[in-house]
């Protein structure tokens, strides 16, 4: 099956906001179309916190989940397929758990495919001059 | 404000006030009961405006507090509750961001006893809003030889971190199928 692979990067760039679990800045990198009828679009997806103690400690990590959608768009099954760090699983679960995908209409059939989603948790220098005040 | 000094991010700033609060804690604390520490005064004190300080410090009722800790520390009768007093009188001006007039505390304190973690704990901290990384570390270092362990110390240090190197969470979400598709069967 070589189905071109539907590519949605979220890139969250997060400062004061991300610490109150606000969105900052979000950019949205496409891929191309899927044209996949199994692949399940995503409609809204929300960004995890960084936890506020790896921030401290100043760990990073990445946690890929897999799970199945329903038919109305909503993940369920979560599981963590690899992690790096227990830290980060509870708000990768939590965001995965209220996204949304498309619906699929009665008329289809719902794909019965494990959707996965890889998040990798960063922590960037910051300038030295974007320190003060 | 202090967050501003030192260029550390928000959440840090809570984690500012949880320390400060934290070691304010600790010596109200460490006024009334017997710790084993040899750092801190044993046993109910006799000195009420010194006990009803720590006790409004650790309410963050800070300028109370020091009011009756400097009191206190003019009743004091024993080196044991000078010693609680100026170590009280460091972390109140830490919570009220004077940091010269805890540093001056701080190091009193220590004058007449060098054995009390608590105040090198204060005093690392009032050095790291400070900027004064390397006597933090010496400071930090102090406070893991005569207490291991301390969670007030880890905080400090991580604002130590967070000061000498300032960093900001990145998040990606990666969707890319290529990478990440488990089928199952299809029935």
């Amino acid at each position: 099956m070589n189905k071109p692979a539907l590519t949605v990067l979220l890139l969250l760039v997060g400062g004061s906001g991300l610490a109150q679990g606000k969105v900052a800045t979000i950019d949205t990198i496409d891929g191309p179309g899927s044209g996949d009828d199994r692949t399940r679009d995503p409609v809204q997806t929300v960004i995890p916190e960084y936890p506020r103690q790896a921030w401290l400690e100043q760990l990073e990590g990445d946690v890929q989940v897999c799970f199945f959608v329903t038919r109305g768009g909503r993940p369920y099954n979560i599981a963590v397929r690899h992690s790096d760090n227990k830290i980060f699983e509870r708000p990768v679960r939590e965001a995965v758990k209220i996204s949304w995908f498309k619906a699929i209409p009665r008329s289809e059939n719902v794909p019965q495919i494990k959707t996965c989603r890889k998040f990798q948790f960063r922590l960037e220098p910051l300038e030295p001059d974007a320190t003060k005040g | 404000m202090t967050s501003e000094l030192i260029g550390i991010p928000v959440s840090v700033r809570v984690a500012l006030s949880l320390a400060v609060l934290f070691l304010c804690a600790n010596t109200s604390t460490a006024v009334g009961q017997s710790s084993g520490d040899g750092d801190v005064a044993v046993g109910p004190t006799k000195n009420a405006n010194l006990q009803d300080g720590a006790n409004a410090l650790s309410a963050s009722n800070v300028e109370e507090g020091i009011e009756l800790t400097l009191a206190g520390l003019r009743d004091a009768r024993t080196p044991r509750e000078r010693r609680t007093g100026l170590s009280n009188l460091c972390a109140g001006y830490l919570m009220l961001e004077q940091l010269d007039q805890a540093l001056r505390y701080c190091n009193d304190a220590l004058e007449l006893s060098d054995k009390n973690w608590r105040v090198y704990n204060n005093r690392a901290l009032i050095y790291v809003l400070q900027r004064r990384f390397d006597d933090a570390e010496t400071d930090l270092a102090k406070c893991e030889e005569l207490h291991p362990h301390s969670s007030a110390t880890k905080v400090v240090r991580q604002m130590l971190l967070h000061a000498q190197h300032p960093v900001t969470p990145v998040i990606t979400v990666d969707d890319r199928r290529g990478a990440a598709v488990v089928e199952v069967d299809n029935e």
